[in-house]
């Protein structure tokens, strides 16, 4: 027996013996449930192990981190006043902390890391011609998308929660460890906290399934850049209209802790109630995910085309 | 007259992408066996393998598997397995672990998927490199994996679009060798080519096609009746090709021989096929000579099969 099985061998326990007198149908799981449930962590396994190696990991890694790099300059900056005899006031960190929330993850790098793996989750198995693979498997083509767009949600938001996170840490450590787990957990900052990584999540559930429709039809992400001028849009748009973006109910859906701009707020103006937020995510993404279902069972594998 | 059950069933298919044809009016049945799928490069047989296999959906007409159309049926999917020409692969991943999450998303667990897939590699002497990253595989070594992933599942219908394809003679043997046996375990095998003589060392039953039409199906060798009219062009890649092609005037194994221009390779001109590879193996084993390539042009087939078009239209 050569090394390679060998060393297989090992790892199984001895189990493979017993296995090599059946035959592969008999080695199936044919519990429809469990083998749909494995192959879906399959191809969300399978997708992640790609993401790493893609190059729009590395645009992840430079969007996620470019607002630690602003903390960090203002971490800096504390400590030159400091220097001076200058006590900047916590107030000022937060203001600093539910702008860069809003502007730069809502507005910026949610929406950009969304369309960028949104429209890809098809795309690159078609222009790395990988596609058949996963076509010619016995599952149905729903699931397939649908993992695929798991393991985008999973990586982003962990990636984006855990830069949000450092951003926190690297703007407040300077006050000190006193200080910082006081605002955590007397201030209410961690449950603030929490319900902003639970904002990201909706916004990259929610653009990322809209992208990912426009992946499907579309080949240029040029789409997107349209959708991201309505989004911007959002504060000069007509009430009636605003109610159309979905930036307008993560906004309103974003923790206020008092120390946003009053301007920022009256540009957005009536905000929606939790209830019609939560019956707008559901519709957005019942009406995004069942136009995914549709297209994809019509989607053929067709490599010169594209 | 087949008394068995037909595995596949074409009835009057078609397929157009816009205005070009891939694939038009095909009604065929292929019954339990090995079947090869013989026309030209530019015939239409990948698009037909990818109707087959539900890659593709019909413009016209259907494919039923086992009677049950295959489109949008992961039942059928389980029971079939292709092995495609594209030469694509999740490049990071080794040879053993590209197998093992294809098949853990057949719906293989954990140690069934290890287990075939170790089994499948060992198969097409691939163990040795199993833990290997595909980037790094050679053109031969990287047909062979998709024919072990292809084999791994043990699938009832076995469709393979030219496997021969980047092999090297013993590669192409061994593959051949491979192809039968899996055949003979009662197993069945759709194989596509464009060169008759691969198709017929494993196979009498063929569908022959051209320009998108079915132009013949039965016995192989009706068609090698035919070819006797046309010689084989074989191109081989060589360090001596001079010395090459004296000896195979020596062993009077070639019709004709032209040397290269780059001075690099022969196209030699041969009626019998096989006592061509004969002398062939027997000039590189004991004359030390380097082959790096051996291709069998199509312009053979082509001439029968323009010679069939023709009967077609008069």
């Amino acid at each position: 027996m050569s090394e390679p099985s060998q060393r297989w061998k090992d790892t199984s326990g001895g189990k493979n013996h017993q296995s090599t007198s059946l035959s592969p149908s008999e080695l199936r799981d044919f519990s429809p449930r469990r083998r749909g449930f494995r192959q879906a962590l399959t191809i969300i396994n399978l997708s992640i192990r790609r993401y790493l190696f893609t190059r729009y990991m590395w645009v992840l890694i430079i969007l996620g981190l470019t607002p630690c790099l602003f903390s960090g300059m203002i971490a800096i900056g504390k400590i030159i006043q400091e220097g001076y005899g200058r006590q900047p006031q916590i107030s000022e960190m937060n203001q600093f902390l539910q702008m860069a929330f809003r502007l730069f993850y809502i507005h910026f790098i949610i929406f950009f890391v969304a369309i960028i793996f949104g429209f890809t989750l098809l795309r690159k198995e078609v222009d790395d011609r990988t596609l058949h693979y996963l076509f010619l498997q016995p599952v149905d083509k729903t699931l397939v998308i649908l993992s695929k767009y798991l393991a985008f949600v999973i990586v982003t938001w962990v990636f984006l929660c855990a830069t949000f996170l450092l951003m926190y840490t690297i703007m407040f450590i300077p006050y000190g460890i006193g200080v910082m787990a006081n605002d955590l957990f007397e201030s209410g900052r961690a449950t603030s906290l929490v319900e902003e990584c639970f904002v990201m999540l909706v916004a990259l559930v929610l653009y990322g399934a809209i992208f990912m429709v426009m992946g499907t039809i579309f080949k240029s992400a040029w789409f997107g850049a349209i959708f991201y001028i309505w989004e911007t849009a959002l504060p000069y748009l007509p009430s009636t209209f605003k109610y159309f973006t979905v930036s307008q109910y993560l906004q309103a859906m974003t923790p206020e802790r008092g120390a946003i701009s009053p301007q920022l707020f009256e540009l957005y103006g009536e905000m929606p109630t939790p209830l019609h937020c939560v019956i707008a995510i559901v519709l957005i993404l019942a009406i995004f995910i069942g136009l995914t279902v549709f297209i994809i069972r019509r989607y053929e594998c067709h490599y010169s085309e594209t | 007259m087949h008394n068995s059950r037909p595995v596949i069933e074409l009835n009057n298919l078609s397929r157009w992408y816009g205005e070009v044809l891939g694939v038009n009016r095909v009604t065929a049945t292929i019954y339990p066996g090995i079947t090869g799928l013989l026309g030209p490069n530019g015939a239409g047989k990948t698009t037909l393998m990818n109707l087959i296999c539900g890659l593709l959906r019909p413009s016209q007409g259907s494919v039923r598997i086992f009677g049950e159309p295959i489109w949008n049926n992961p039942k059928i999917l389980s029971r079939i397995a292709y092995c495609t020409q594209y030469d694509s692969f999740y490049e990071r991943m080794t040879g053993f672990e590209f197998l093992y999450f294809l098949l853990s998303v057949r719906g293989y667990g954990r140690e069934a998927a290890k287990l075939l897939a170790v089994q499948a590699l060992e198969r097409l002497k691939l163990h040795d490199v199993m833990n290997k990253r595909l980037g790094g595989f050679s053109k031969g070594m990287r047909q062979r994996v998709k024919v072990a992933l292809a084999l791994a599942g043990n699938p009832e219908i076995l469709i393979l679009d030219e496997p021969l394809n980047s092999l090297d003679v013993v590669g192409r043997h061994e593959m051949m060798e491979l192809i039968k046996s899996y055949g003979s375990e009662g197993r069945n095998v759709l194989i596509s080519s464009h060169i008759l003589h691969e198709i017929e060392s494993m196979t009498d039953n063929i569908l022959m096609l051209s320009h998108g039409y079915l132009l013949a199906e039965g016995d192989v060798r009706e068609v090698r009746g035919l070819l006797k009219q046309h010689p084989h062009k074989i191109y081989i890649r060589c360090d001596a090709p001079r010395r090459f092609a004296s000896l195979l005037f020596e062993m009077n194994g070639a019709h004709s021989i032209q040397i290269d221009p780059d001075g690099e390779g022969l196209l030699a001109q041969t009626f019998d096929l096989d006592s061509f590879y004969h002398r062939l193996n027997d000039i590189v084993l004991n004359n030390h000579i380097h082959v790096s390539l051996v291709t069998v042009s199509d312009e053979s087939i082509r001439a029968v099969f323009e010679y069939l078009t023709e009967s077609a239209h008069v």
